[in-house]
């Protein structure tokens, strides 16, 4: 596809909405963007198509239910792709083959071989793609301004604490003798009504598959580097919805990348008691002529009255444009024939990376990515 | 009465002038410093009898003026004289981070031996930061400890990876089983040659910790961050959290609040507590063998870049 330089607004198809809708919403907040139709494939369960209708509804689009259709009949130029992870690559795919750039929830996919499909599919249509991501967070980019500057000489290692604050249903632990091990599915669409849905698909993923792209994202943008070597360790420690299903709701990671920088990534889901906000999320990078530690959160503003519930945040977040930077990134990478701050081949290697820390869970030794890489 | 002798402790003169006064149940009565004068004016200023300008000639001439040797810095290579301290009788407090070496373990091992006290390792364990969140996953708050994620940026060429790994350990109260190291660029095969270096460590359950110990770095006041994520709680504990802010031209510059007296009159107290109750102070030879043994499986680790199985026993 050559570079779409007189569009003045990118009609974009909403391919399946089924988790915490973000996606669409930062797409639809960026003004070369307009939201033109919601499709899914007709075979989906009704709670599928329910979401799909109730934000077609206020949004006031159709919602059609024929995937090849909806491309065909509004003029899409854009896909917008968020259904259960398992289905991810597979709708990106269909939408790359239909010429359509596509804008695409995480996890790139819970299979590296769809992974690879995917890649291949963006490349062959020429077609844009960007993994939803965090990078434009203001502390996140202060970061990358600064050791852009020179300011801290060359990174040789990066830490990235990532620890939400979110329950994930009954604590581990709490299961009764006698009663069923908790649905993974049952639980993901039943936590969607505060959206702490982000593992929403019929196979249980643990945090490193949910949350990993954010971290992993922000170290290979400010080091430049590739993830050559994982180490990692990992744990049911919180909630029996991750008990019951065998994945892990806390993480370490040992990195080992290019250039002989060294990093590690803790995670994990770690309960709304422990921390007053969204999580301690800090990133800290050692440089050859100085350090940073960048707290993730910053800007904010801190807001207490009487009666506060409980749940409300006492921080909030300010200057927060990452919908907005990450959509005008998205289009100038179409308008230029340019890459996204997270393509596909980045997404893609979050992906090993993730798999590769997994798999060192599992035999207790360190992994090559580049293993995974080669696949 | 216990009576100390200090060595090496011309730096922190004023430091000690506040604390001796709040010690209970020891005063110092003998000061080392390589300076003559030096030593009799830090000695005048904590109101010690005795002074001296090497721990040889402190065991030789004063040996009868003191029952324990606080080593607060070395002055010059003392690992020697702190065994022949130790063979003298002496109980043994070494807080000089230059000491942090297999010769230390050695003396410990010694002390142990003579039924003396020994206690190692500048006072990371006595922060107040690290008492509070110590006292709340004693008491059950945090539930289990799943994780201790730690950073320790040093100020100087000195390596402070013992104590590190110590106070993890005891956080856990064991020994990890498993021990990852990687190194900083540039990658170099041994913890001595490395100016930074990274630790993963697995204990016994599902309890995980990751450290980091860099030196020689541009971190003029150093940098300490702890946290424990507890299956019920968590504790953050972390020096970005204590800066205050100088305004001046330019950029303004974070500036960490000082922490006070506090840590080494905890820990001196510690050590004093332990002599006068005949029991091991914390941490004390126990816990410099857990910490040398991960340290050796770290090395091993960064040689071998896999990850080393260590024998689970509980402390």
């Amino acid at each position: 596809m050559t570079p779409s330089k007189l569009i003045d607004r990118y009609r974009c198809a909403v391919l399946s909405v089924v988790k915490h809708d973000y996606v669409a919403r930062g797409v639809a907040s960026h003004p070369r963007f307009e939201l033109s139709v919601v499709a899914d494939d007709p075979d989906q369960p009704d709670w599928v198509h329910e979401r799909n209708q109730k934000f077609a509804v206020e949004f006031k689009i159709p919602y059609v239910r024929n995937v090849e259709q909806a491309l065909a009949d509004y003029g899409a130029r854009v896909a917008v792709v968020s259904p259960e992870a398992e289905r991810h690559c597979g709708l990106s795919v269909r939408a790359a083959n239909a010429g359509l750039h596509v804008v695409q929830d995480k996890p790139m996919s819970n299979r590296l071989a769809e992974c690879d499909r995917l890649v291949e599919a963006i490349a062959r249509n020429r077609v844009r793609f960007l993994m939803w991501n965090r990078n434009f967070l203001p502390a996140v980019v202060h970061a990358k301004e600064t050791i852009d500057s020179g300011a801290i000489g060359e990174p040789y290692a990066i830490h990235v604490d990532f620890y939400f604050s979110k329950d994930a249903g009954p604590p581990k632990g709490s299961r009764r003798p006698g009663d069923p091990p908790l649905d993974w599915l049952a639980h993901q669409i039943a936590a969607h009504v505060d959206g702490s849905d982000g593992g929403v698909g019929h196979e249980p993923m643990g945090e490193l598959k949910i949350e990993g792209i954010y971290p992993l994202a922000y170290i290979r943008m400010l080091t430049g580097a590739e993830v050559t070597r994982a180490f990692a360790r990992t744990a049911c420690h919180f909630h029996q919805v991750n008990a019951d299903n065998g994945v892990e709701d806390l993480a370490t990671v040992s990195l080992e990348m290019d250039r002989n920088i060294v990093g590690t990534l803790c995670i994990g889901r770690i309960g709304a008691a422990s921390h007053p906000d969204i999580g301690e999320i800090k990133l800290r990078v050692l440089g050859t002529k100085a350090s940073l530690v960048v707290s993730e959160a910053r800007p904010e503003v801190a807001v207490y009255y009487r009666g506060q519930p409980a749940h409300e945040f006492r921080h909030r977040r300010l200057a927060i444009d990452n919908d907005y930077l990450l959509m005008e990134n998205f289009v100038r990478a179409i308008e230029t024939d340019g890459e996204t701050i997270v393509d596909a081949r980045a997404g893609r290697a979050i992906c090993a990376t993730v798999e590769a820390a997994l798999e060192s869970a599992r035999t207790g030794q360190p992994v090559e990515v580049g293993a995974l890489l080669a696949h | 009465m216990v009576r100390l002798a200090l060595i090496g402790a011309l730096d922190a003169a004023a430091k000690y002038q506040r604390i001796v006064p709040r010690l209970v149940g020891a005063r110092i009565t003998a000061v080392v410093e390589s300076d003559l004068e030096a030593a009799r004016r830090l000695a005048k200023s904590v109101d010690a009898p005795a002074w001296s300008t090497g721990l040889d000639d402190l065991l030789l001439h004063h040996a009868g003026v003191f029952d324990a040797l606080i080593v607060h810095d070395a002055v010059g290579a003392i690992e020697d004289e702190c065994r022949r301290a130790v063979d003298m009788g002496k109980h043994l407090l070494v807080s000089a981070p230059q000491l942090d070496s297999p010769g230390l373990l050695e003396i410990g091992n010694a002390a142990e031996q003579a039924k003396l006290r020994f206690m190692w390792g500048p006072p990371v364990r006595h922060l107040p930061a690290v008492k509070i969140m110590k006292e709340s996953l004693a008491s059950g708050k945090m539930g289990e400890l799943g994780l201790v994620r730690m950073h320790h940026w040093e100020p100087s060429a000195v390596r402070c990876l013992l104590p590190a790994i110590d106070l993890v350990c005891s956080l856990f109260n064991q020994a990890p089983s498993v021990v990852y190291a990687t190194c900083g660029k540039p990658a170099t095969p041994t913890l001595a040659m490395s100016d930074y270096v990274q630790l993963h460590l697995g204990f016994p359950g599902c309890g995980m910790a990751v450290l980091d110990s860099a030196r020689t770095g541009p971190h003029s006041d150093g940098y300490f961050s702890l946290s424990l994520i507890g299956s019920t709680g968590a504790a953050y504990a972390d020096d970005h959290h204590d800066m205050q802010l100088l305004y001046n031209e330019g950029h303004p510059a974070a500036l960490k609040t000082d922490q006070g007296d506090r840590p080494l009159l905890t820990q001196l107290q510690e050590f004093v507590a332990a002599i006068v109750d005949a029991r091991a102070p914390q941490p004390g030879a126990v816990e410099a063998r857990r910490a040398f043994e991960v340290a050796q499986a770290a090395e091993k680790s960064l040689a071998t870049r896999r990850a080393i199985q260590l024998a689970a026993k509980s402390q």
